[in-house]
Protein backbone atom coordinates (compact mmCIF):
# COMPACT_ATOMS: atom_id res chain seq x y z
CA UNK A 1 0.00 0.00 0.00
CA UNK A 2 1.33 3.35 -0.72
CA UNK A 3 1.33 6.53 1.43
CA UNK A 4 -0.81 8.88 -0.98
CA UNK A 5 -0.40 11.74 1.22
CA UNK A 6 2.73 13.57 -0.61
CA UNK A 7 2.35 16.72 2.02
CA UNK A 8 1.64 14.70 4.96
CA UNK A 9 4.72 15.98 6.88
CA UNK A 10 4.68 20.08 5.56
CA UNK A 11 1.13 19.90 6.47
CA UNK A 12 1.77 18.30 10.50
CA UNK A 13 4.03 21.16 10.79
CA UNK A 14 1.47 23.59 9.78
CA UNK A 15 -1.14 22.67 12.35
CA UNK A 16 1.37 21.77 15.17
CA UNK A 17 2.73 25.58 14.48
CA UNK A 18 6.07 24.27 13.67
CA UNK A 19 6.69 26.52 10.51
CA UNK A 20 8.76 29.56 10.12
CA UNK A 21 5.95 32.56 9.55
CA UNK A 22 7.00 33.14 6.10
CA UNK A 23 6.60 29.72 5.40
CA UNK A 24 3.57 29.89 7.07
CA UNK A 25 2.58 32.59 5.25
CA UNK A 26 3.54 30.29 1.68
CA UNK A 27 1.86 27.59 2.80
CA UNK A 28 -1.32 29.58 3.24
CA UNK A 29 -1.20 31.11 -0.35
CA UNK A 30 -0.58 27.23 -1.82
CA UNK A 31 -3.43 26.33 0.07
CA UNK A 32 -5.90 29.15 -1.82
CA UNK A 33 -4.58 28.27 -4.98
CA UNK A 34 -3.81 25.12 -5.33
CA UNK A 35 -7.35 22.54 -4.55
CA UNK A 36 -5.28 19.09 -4.70
CA UNK A 37 -3.19 20.48 -1.67
CA UNK A 38 -6.66 21.84 -0.41
CA UNK A 39 -8.38 18.39 -0.33
CA UNK A 40 -5.03 16.59 1.32
CA UNK A 41 -5.05 19.50 3.97
CA UNK A 42 -8.66 18.95 4.72
CA UNK A 43 -8.07 14.77 4.82
CA UNK A 44 -5.56 15.39 7.21
CA UNK A 45 -7.35 17.42 9.68
CA UNK A 46 -10.46 15.42 9.73
CA UNK A 47 -8.22 12.11 10.25
CA UNK A 48 -6.28 14.17 13.16
CA UNK A 49 -8.92 15.11 14.87
CA UNK A 50 -10.72 11.60 14.35
CA UNK A 51 -7.51 10.59 15.79
CA UNK A 52 -8.33 13.17 18.60
CA UNK A 53 -11.33 11.85 19.59
CA UNK A 54 -10.05 8.27 20.07
CA UNK A 55 -7.52 9.21 22.21
CA UNK A 56 -9.82 11.91 24.31
CA UNK A 57 -12.38 9.03 24.48
CA UNK A 58 -9.49 6.39 25.50
CA UNK A 59 -7.84 9.40 28.34
CA UNK A 60 -11.57 9.39 29.24
CA UNK A 61 -12.48 5.62 30.27
CA UNK A 62 -8.80 5.32 31.32
CA UNK A 63 -9.63 7.71 34.28
CA UNK A 64 -13.30 6.90 34.50
CA UNK A 65 -11.68 3.08 35.20
CA UNK A 66 -9.20 4.32 38.07
CA UNK A 67 -11.85 6.40 39.75
CA UNK A 68 -14.28 3.11 39.94
CA UNK A 69 -10.87 0.81 41.47
CA UNK A 70 -10.23 3.61 44.05
CA UNK A 71 -14.09 3.36 44.63
CA UNK A 72 -14.07 -0.20 44.74
CA UNK A 73 -11.19 -0.38 47.54
CA UNK A 74 -12.95 2.07 49.51
CA UNK A 75 -10.64 5.24 48.62
CA UNK A 76 -13.46 8.05 48.85
CA UNK A 77 -15.31 6.43 52.03
CA UNK A 78 -12.06 6.83 53.63
CA UNK A 79 -11.93 10.29 52.53
CA UNK A 80 -15.21 11.75 53.38
CA UNK A 81 -15.47 9.61 56.21
CA UNK A 82 -12.68 10.23 58.09
CA UNK A 83 -13.36 13.68 59.95
CA UNK A 84 -17.43 13.08 60.58
CA UNK A 85 -15.84 9.63 62.84
CA UNK A 86 -13.16 11.16 64.99
CA UNK A 87 -14.12 11.17 68.54
CA UNK A 88 -13.93 14.36 70.41
CA UNK A 89 -10.32 14.40 71.40
CA UNK A 90 -9.27 13.50 68.09
CA UNK A 91 -11.35 16.13 67.00
CA UNK A 92 -9.35 18.96 68.73
CA UNK A 93 -6.25 16.93 67.13
CA UNK A 94 -7.24 17.44 64.09
CA UNK A 95 -8.21 21.02 64.40
CA UNK A 96 -4.23 21.16 66.22
CA UNK A 97 -3.48 19.62 62.90
CA UNK A 98 -5.03 21.59 60.35
CA UNK A 99 -3.69 25.33 61.96
CA UNK A 100 -0.09 23.01 61.58
CA UNK A 101 -1.14 22.44 58.05
CA UNK A 102 -2.68 26.65 57.08
CA UNK A 103 0.95 27.14 58.60
CA UNK A 104 2.48 24.88 57.00
CA UNK A 105 0.95 25.75 53.67
CA UNK A 106 1.51 29.79 53.78
CA UNK A 107 5.37 28.62 54.21
CA UNK A 108 5.45 25.67 51.62
CA UNK A 109 3.56 28.73 49.16
CA UNK A 110 6.51 31.35 50.37
CA UNK A 111 9.45 28.82 49.84
CA UNK A 112 8.40 27.66 46.90
CA UNK A 113 9.95 27.89 43.46
CA UNK A 114 8.41 30.41 41.33
CA UNK A 115 6.28 29.01 38.55
CA UNK A 116 7.46 29.51 35.20
CA UNK A 117 5.86 31.45 32.74
CA UNK A 118 4.38 28.33 31.28
CA UNK A 119 2.79 27.33 34.22
CA UNK A 120 0.88 30.37 34.78
CA UNK A 121 -0.33 29.84 30.94
CA UNK A 122 -1.05 26.43 31.45
CA UNK A 123 -3.33 27.36 34.67
CA UNK A 124 -5.38 30.33 33.50
CA UNK A 125 -5.61 29.50 29.68
CA UNK A 126 -7.84 26.53 29.45
CA UNK A 127 -10.32 25.97 26.83
CA UNK A 128 -13.36 27.31 28.10
CA UNK A 129 -11.83 29.98 29.63
CA UNK A 130 -11.16 31.97 26.15
CA UNK A 131 -15.17 30.42 24.97
CA UNK A 132 -18.43 32.79 25.18
CA UNK A 133 -21.76 30.80 25.32
CA UNK A 134 -23.04 33.54 22.90
CA UNK A 135 -19.86 34.40 21.17
CA UNK A 136 -21.90 36.42 18.13
CA UNK A 137 -24.60 37.12 19.57
CA UNK A 138 -22.27 39.17 22.18
CA UNK A 139 -20.13 40.50 19.48
CA UNK A 140 -22.84 41.64 17.39
CA UNK A 141 -24.81 43.32 20.34
CA UNK A 142 -21.89 45.61 21.59
CA UNK A 143 -21.95 46.53 17.63
CA UNK A 144 -18.23 45.20 17.03
CA UNK A 145 -19.38 43.12 13.64
CA UNK A 146 -18.66 44.70 10.21
CA UNK A 147 -21.52 46.19 8.49
CA UNK A 148 -21.45 44.40 5.27
CA UNK A 149 -23.57 41.65 5.59
CA UNK A 150 -21.46 39.06 3.53
CA UNK A 151 -18.36 39.65 5.81
CA UNK A 152 -19.96 39.38 8.89
CA UNK A 153 -21.45 35.93 7.45
CA UNK A 154 -17.75 35.25 6.35
CA UNK A 155 -16.83 35.97 9.81
CA UNK A 156 -19.70 34.12 12.00
CA UNK A 157 -18.98 31.19 10.55
CA UNK A 158 -15.27 31.50 11.23
CA UNK A 159 -16.09 31.92 14.79
CA UNK A 160 -18.48 29.26 14.71
CA UNK A 161 -15.57 26.89 14.29
CA UNK A 162 -13.20 28.21 17.21
CA UNK A 163 -16.56 28.34 19.26
CA UNK A 164 -16.86 25.04 17.88
CA UNK A 165 -13.38 24.06 19.78
CA UNK A 166 -12.47 23.27 15.92
CA UNK A 167 -8.95 25.34 16.34
CA UNK A 168 -7.24 23.86 13.18
CA UNK A 169 -10.22 24.66 10.99
CA UNK A 170 -10.84 28.15 12.72
CA UNK A 171 -7.27 29.33 12.22
CA UNK A 172 -7.63 28.60 8.82
CA UNK A 173 -10.67 30.21 8.43
CA UNK A 174 -9.83 33.10 9.91
CA UNK A 175 -6.28 33.63 8.28
CA UNK A 176 -8.57 33.50 4.90
CA UNK A 177 -10.82 35.98 6.23
CA UNK A 178 -7.92 38.38 7.82
CA UNK A 179 -6.54 37.83 3.87
CA UNK A 180 -9.50 39.53 2.54
CA UNK A 181 -10.10 41.78 5.52
CA UNK A 182 -7.17 43.10 7.02
CA UNK A 183 -8.39 46.11 8.88
CA UNK A 184 -10.64 43.15 10.63
CA UNK A 185 -9.14 43.70 14.58
CA UNK A 186 -12.02 41.54 15.80
CA UNK A 187 -10.92 38.75 13.67
CA UNK A 188 -6.92 39.70 14.54
CA UNK A 189 -7.66 39.33 18.00
CA UNK A 190 -9.92 35.80 17.44
CA UNK A 191 -7.24 34.72 15.49
CA UNK A 192 -4.60 35.50 18.03
CA UNK A 193 -6.62 33.69 20.90
CA UNK A 194 -7.02 30.47 18.13
CA UNK A 195 -2.85 30.59 17.71
CA UNK A 196 -2.95 30.02 21.63
CA UNK A 197 -5.32 27.23 21.95
CA UNK A 198 -2.93 25.77 19.68
CA UNK A 199 0.37 26.57 21.22
CA UNK A 200 2.10 29.01 18.50
CA UNK A 201 3.02 31.69 21.11
CA UNK A 202 5.20 33.33 18.73
CA UNK A 203 1.99 34.12 16.08
CA UNK A 204 -0.28 35.14 19.13
CA UNK A 205 2.33 37.77 20.10
CA UNK A 206 2.58 38.88 16.76
CA UNK A 207 -0.92 39.24 16.59
CA UNK A 208 -2.05 40.60 19.82
CA UNK A 209 0.60 43.21 20.82
CA UNK A 210 -0.56 45.68 17.72
CA UNK A 211 -4.01 45.52 19.14
CA UNK A 212 -3.58 46.14 22.98
CA UNK A 213 -4.43 49.15 24.82
CA UNK A 214 -1.42 51.87 24.48
CA UNK A 215 0.53 49.90 21.47
CA UNK A 216 1.52 52.69 19.25
CA UNK A 217 -1.01 53.57 17.26
CA UNK A 218 -3.49 50.93 18.38
CA UNK A 219 -6.62 50.73 16.47
CA UNK A 220 -8.43 48.62 19.13
CA UNK A 221 -12.34 46.83 18.63
CA UNK A 222 -13.33 49.07 21.96
CA UNK A 223 -14.64 46.94 24.54
CA UNK A 224 -12.28 44.33 24.01
CA UNK A 225 -9.25 46.17 25.77
CA UNK A 226 -9.47 44.41 29.14
CA UNK A 227 -9.42 40.76 27.15
CA UNK A 228 -6.74 41.28 24.73
CA UNK A 229 -4.64 42.73 27.84
CA UNK A 230 -5.57 39.44 29.67
CA UNK A 231 -4.46 36.91 26.68
CA UNK A 232 -1.82 39.10 25.14
CA UNK A 233 0.00 38.75 29.07
CA UNK A 234 -0.95 34.59 28.77
CA UNK A 235 0.50 34.25 25.65
CA UNK A 236 3.96 35.97 26.83
CA UNK A 237 3.22 33.82 29.82
CA UNK A 238 3.38 30.88 27.41
CA UNK A 239 6.09 31.80 25.15
CA UNK A 240 8.48 32.43 28.12
CA UNK A 241 11.04 33.57 25.96
CA UNK A 242 13.79 35.75 27.64
CA UNK A 243 11.60 38.86 28.84
CA UNK A 244 8.61 37.28 27.85
CA UNK A 245 8.31 37.22 31.65
CA UNK A 246 8.55 40.77 32.47
CA UNK A 247 6.16 41.75 29.22
CA UNK A 248 3.21 39.48 30.92
CA UNK A 249 3.79 40.77 34.82
CA UNK A 250 3.56 44.42 33.02
CA UNK A 251 0.04 43.75 31.37
CA UNK A 252 -1.06 41.59 34.33
CA UNK A 253 -0.54 44.47 36.92
CA UNK A 254 -2.10 47.02 34.43
CA UNK A 255 -5.14 44.16 34.84
CA UNK A 256 -4.78 43.60 38.47
CA UNK A 257 -4.28 47.81 38.84
CA UNK A 258 -7.71 48.37 37.20
CA UNK A 259 -9.86 47.15 40.04
CA UNK A 260 -13.53 47.64 37.90
CA UNK A 261 -11.68 44.92 35.15
CA UNK A 262 -13.39 41.60 35.63
CA UNK A 263 -9.71 40.37 35.03
CA UNK A 264 -8.08 42.20 37.90
CA UNK A 265 -8.47 39.10 40.76
CA UNK A 266 -7.45 36.67 38.16
CA UNK A 267 -4.24 38.86 36.94
CA UNK A 268 -3.31 39.20 40.95
CA UNK A 269 -3.21 35.62 41.33
CA UNK A 270 -1.28 35.45 38.03
CA UNK A 271 0.72 38.08 39.02
CA UNK A 272 1.77 36.37 42.48
CA UNK A 273 2.43 33.17 40.78
CA UNK A 274 4.75 34.56 37.86
CA UNK A 275 6.66 36.80 40.72
CA UNK B 1 -0.14 13.09 57.84
CA UNK B 2 -1.64 9.47 57.54
CA UNK B 3 -0.81 8.72 54.38
CA UNK B 4 -1.04 4.74 53.12
CA UNK B 5 0.82 4.48 50.26
CA UNK B 6 4.08 5.39 48.96
CA UNK B 7 4.48 8.52 47.01
CA UNK B 8 5.84 8.73 43.87
CA UNK B 9 8.64 11.72 42.76
CA UNK B 10 7.24 13.85 40.58
CA UNK B 11 9.28 13.65 37.72
CA UNK B 12 8.54 9.35 37.58
CA UNK B 13 4.53 10.05 38.32
CA UNK B 14 4.52 12.54 35.10
CA UNK B 15 6.41 9.92 32.77
CA UNK B 16 3.89 7.36 33.75
CA UNK B 17 0.97 9.58 33.01
CA UNK B 18 2.39 10.62 29.63
CA UNK B 19 3.14 7.01 28.83
CA UNK B 20 -0.62 6.16 29.79
CA UNK B 21 0.44 3.91 32.84
CA UNK B 22 -3.12 2.91 34.57
CA UNK B 23 -1.23 2.78 37.93
CA UNK B 24 0.19 6.59 37.56
CA UNK B 25 -3.99 7.61 37.11
CA UNK B 26 -4.42 6.05 40.73
CA UNK B 27 -1.67 7.54 42.27
CA UNK B 28 -2.73 11.11 41.34
CA UNK B 29 -5.68 10.39 43.52
CA UNK B 30 -3.89 9.25 46.30
CA UNK B 31 -1.40 12.10 46.26
CA UNK B 32 -3.60 15.10 44.95
CA UNK B 33 -7.83 14.33 45.18
CA UNK B 34 -7.09 15.74 49.02
CA UNK B 35 -6.37 19.04 47.85
CA UNK B 36 -8.99 19.45 45.42
CA UNK B 37 -11.39 17.90 47.51
CA UNK B 38 -10.84 20.10 50.34
CA UNK B 39 -10.54 23.26 47.65
CA UNK B 40 -14.30 22.14 46.18
CA UNK B 41 -16.33 21.83 49.73
CA UNK B 42 -14.43 24.90 51.20
CA UNK B 43 -16.01 26.82 48.13
CA UNK B 44 -19.87 25.74 47.83
CA UNK B 45 -18.97 22.15 46.56
CA UNK B 46 -19.87 18.63 47.74
CA UNK B 47 -18.40 15.53 47.47
CA UNK B 48 -19.61 14.62 44.22
CA UNK B 49 -18.60 17.53 42.61
CA UNK B 50 -14.96 16.86 43.71
CA UNK B 51 -15.13 13.49 42.39
CA UNK B 52 -16.22 14.70 39.08
CA UNK B 53 -14.70 17.83 38.65
CA UNK B 54 -11.10 15.73 40.08
CA UNK B 55 -11.44 13.59 36.79
CA UNK B 56 -11.72 16.90 34.33
CA UNK B 57 -8.61 18.23 36.19
CA UNK B 58 -6.76 14.60 35.55
CA UNK B 59 -7.77 14.90 31.67
CA UNK B 60 -6.48 18.68 31.22
CA UNK B 61 -3.43 17.55 33.50
CA UNK B 62 -2.29 14.94 31.13
CA UNK B 63 -2.79 16.46 27.65
CA UNK B 64 -1.18 19.56 28.91
CA UNK B 65 1.65 16.82 30.11
CA UNK B 66 1.26 15.62 26.52
CA UNK B 67 1.83 18.70 24.80
CA UNK B 68 4.51 18.78 22.96
CA UNK B 69 7.05 21.77 24.46
CA UNK B 70 5.76 21.66 27.44
CA UNK B 71 7.36 21.53 31.08
CA UNK B 72 6.37 21.98 34.26
CA UNK B 73 8.63 23.96 37.05
CA UNK B 74 6.32 23.50 40.15
CA UNK B 75 5.38 20.87 41.98
CA UNK B 76 3.35 18.48 40.28
CA UNK B 77 0.38 19.10 43.15
CA UNK B 78 0.54 22.78 42.81
CA UNK B 79 -0.24 22.49 39.13
CA UNK B 80 -2.90 20.35 40.24
CA UNK B 81 -4.48 22.61 42.28
CA UNK B 82 -4.12 25.56 40.07
CA UNK B 83 -6.17 23.52 37.39
CA UNK B 84 -8.76 22.52 39.47
CA UNK B 85 -9.31 26.26 41.28
CA UNK B 86 -9.88 27.23 37.52
CA UNK B 87 -12.08 24.57 36.32
CA UNK B 88 -14.34 25.16 39.75
CA UNK B 89 -14.37 28.81 39.50
CA UNK B 90 -15.35 28.38 35.79
CA UNK B 91 -18.57 25.82 36.92
CA UNK B 92 -19.37 28.14 39.64
CA UNK B 93 -19.35 31.25 37.18
CA UNK B 94 -21.89 29.39 34.77
CA UNK B 95 -23.81 28.16 38.13
CA UNK B 96 -24.88 31.57 38.67
CA UNK B 97 -28.63 32.68 37.73
CA UNK B 98 -28.55 34.05 33.62
CA UNK B 99 -29.89 37.58 33.10
CA UNK B 100 -32.35 37.33 30.69
CA UNK B 101 -30.97 39.06 26.93
CA UNK B 102 -32.21 42.13 26.07
CA UNK B 103 -31.60 42.54 22.31
CA UNK B 104 -32.39 46.25 21.18
CA UNK B 105 -30.29 45.92 18.14
CA UNK B 106 -32.58 45.28 15.00
CA UNK B 107 -29.07 44.78 13.05
CA UNK B 108 -27.79 42.14 15.01
CA UNK B 109 -27.14 39.24 12.65
CA UNK B 110 -29.01 36.03 13.02
CA UNK B 111 -27.11 32.98 12.42
CA UNK B 112 -27.67 31.88 9.75
CA UNK B 113 -27.95 28.43 8.41
CA UNK B 114 -24.92 28.18 6.53
CA UNK B 115 -22.64 28.25 10.43
CA UNK B 116 -24.48 25.64 11.92
CA UNK B 117 -24.19 24.06 8.55
CA UNK B 118 -20.03 23.88 8.82
CA UNK B 119 -20.24 22.85 12.58
CA UNK B 120 -22.46 19.87 11.84
CA UNK B 121 -20.18 19.14 8.87
CA UNK B 122 -16.81 19.01 10.00
CA UNK B 123 -18.06 17.11 13.17
CA UNK B 124 -19.96 14.11 10.95
CA UNK B 125 -16.57 13.78 8.61
CA UNK B 126 -14.30 13.49 12.45
CA UNK B 127 -16.96 10.47 13.53
CA UNK B 128 -16.83 8.93 10.61
CA UNK B 129 -12.82 8.61 10.53
CA UNK B 130 -13.58 7.83 14.24
CA UNK B 131 -15.57 4.95 13.37
CA UNK B 132 -12.84 4.26 10.50
CA UNK B 133 -10.23 3.83 13.49
CA UNK B 134 -12.01 0.65 15.03
CA UNK B 135 -11.26 -1.51 11.65
CA UNK B 136 -7.48 -0.66 11.89
CA UNK B 137 -5.50 -3.39 13.26
CA UNK B 138 -4.62 -2.55 16.42
CA UNK B 139 -0.72 -2.09 15.84
CA UNK B 140 -1.96 0.81 13.12
CA UNK B 141 -4.11 2.06 15.73
CA UNK B 142 -1.56 2.17 18.74
CA UNK B 143 1.39 3.55 16.01
CA UNK B 144 -0.99 6.45 14.91
CA UNK B 145 -2.98 7.21 18.76
CA UNK B 146 1.09 6.99 19.53
CA UNK B 147 2.24 9.60 17.43
CA UNK B 148 -0.40 11.72 16.68
CA UNK B 149 -2.18 11.81 20.22
CA UNK B 150 0.44 10.81 22.81
CA UNK B 151 3.06 12.72 20.82
CA UNK B 152 5.59 10.33 21.20
CA UNK B 153 8.66 9.92 19.26
CA UNK B 154 9.03 7.45 16.19
CA UNK B 155 11.69 5.28 18.32
CA UNK B 156 9.49 5.18 21.82
CA UNK B 157 6.78 4.05 18.93
CA UNK B 158 9.01 1.62 17.31
CA UNK B 159 10.26 0.48 21.24
CA UNK B 160 6.83 -0.57 22.20
CA UNK B 161 5.78 -2.25 18.80
CA UNK B 162 9.45 -4.52 18.75
CA UNK B 163 10.77 -2.42 15.07
CA UNK B 164 13.45 -0.22 14.71
CA UNK B 165 12.88 3.65 14.55
CA UNK B 166 13.03 3.25 10.14
CA UNK B 167 10.49 -0.08 10.01
CA UNK B 168 8.08 1.95 12.96
CA UNK B 169 7.82 5.18 10.54
CA UNK B 170 7.15 3.09 7.32
CA UNK B 171 4.52 1.18 9.27
CA UNK B 172 3.20 4.86 10.44
CA UNK B 173 2.83 5.91 6.49
CA UNK B 174 1.40 2.91 5.47
CA UNK B 175 -1.17 2.85 8.37
CA UNK B 176 -2.18 6.82 7.11
CA UNK B 177 -2.52 5.74 3.94
CA UNK B 178 -4.75 3.00 4.27
CA UNK B 179 -6.45 5.37 6.21
CA UNK B 180 -6.83 7.66 4.29
CA UNK B 181 -7.83 5.71 1.55
CA UNK B 182 -10.64 3.48 3.38
CA UNK B 183 -11.69 7.60 4.59
CA UNK B 184 -12.08 8.47 0.66
CA UNK B 185 -13.98 5.65 -0.61
CA UNK B 186 -16.72 6.15 2.17
CA UNK B 187 -19.63 7.11 0.44
CA UNK B 188 -21.40 9.21 3.47
CA UNK B 189 -17.49 10.69 3.69
CA UNK B 190 -18.16 11.78 0.03
CA UNK B 191 -21.59 13.07 0.37
CA UNK B 192 -20.35 15.56 3.11
CA UNK B 193 -17.21 16.58 1.12
CA UNK B 194 -19.44 17.62 -1.73
CA UNK B 195 -21.81 19.68 0.80
CA UNK B 196 -19.35 21.05 1.91
CA UNK B 197 -17.70 22.66 -1.08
Amino acid sequence: MTNDLPNLDKIEDYLNGLMPEQEREQFERELDSDPSLKKEFQLVQDILAGIGQLGDEELESQIGQAQQELEAEGFFEKKTGRIAALPFDRQRWAAAASVLIVLGTALFLWLRPKSSGQDVFAAYFQAEEAKTGALIDDLSAAGLLAPNQEQRNNLAAALKLYQSGNYADARQALAGYRQKYPQDTIAQFYLGLTDLHLSNFDEAVHLLSPIVPRAPGAKLPAGLEDEITWYLALAYAGRSAEKDNDSAAALFRRLAANSSSPYAARAREALRQLE
Amino acid sequence: MNEDYERWPDEELINALKAGDNQAFKQVYRQGYSLVEALIIKNNGNAEDARDVFQEVLFVLVKKLRAPGFRLSSALNTFLYAIARNIWRNRLRRRKPQVEFQDTRHDAIDLTESDVTVKRLFEKRHGIVRQLLDGLSDKCRQILLGFYYHKKTMRQIGEEQGLSEGSAKVQKHRCMGYLKNEVEAHPEYQNLINEGS
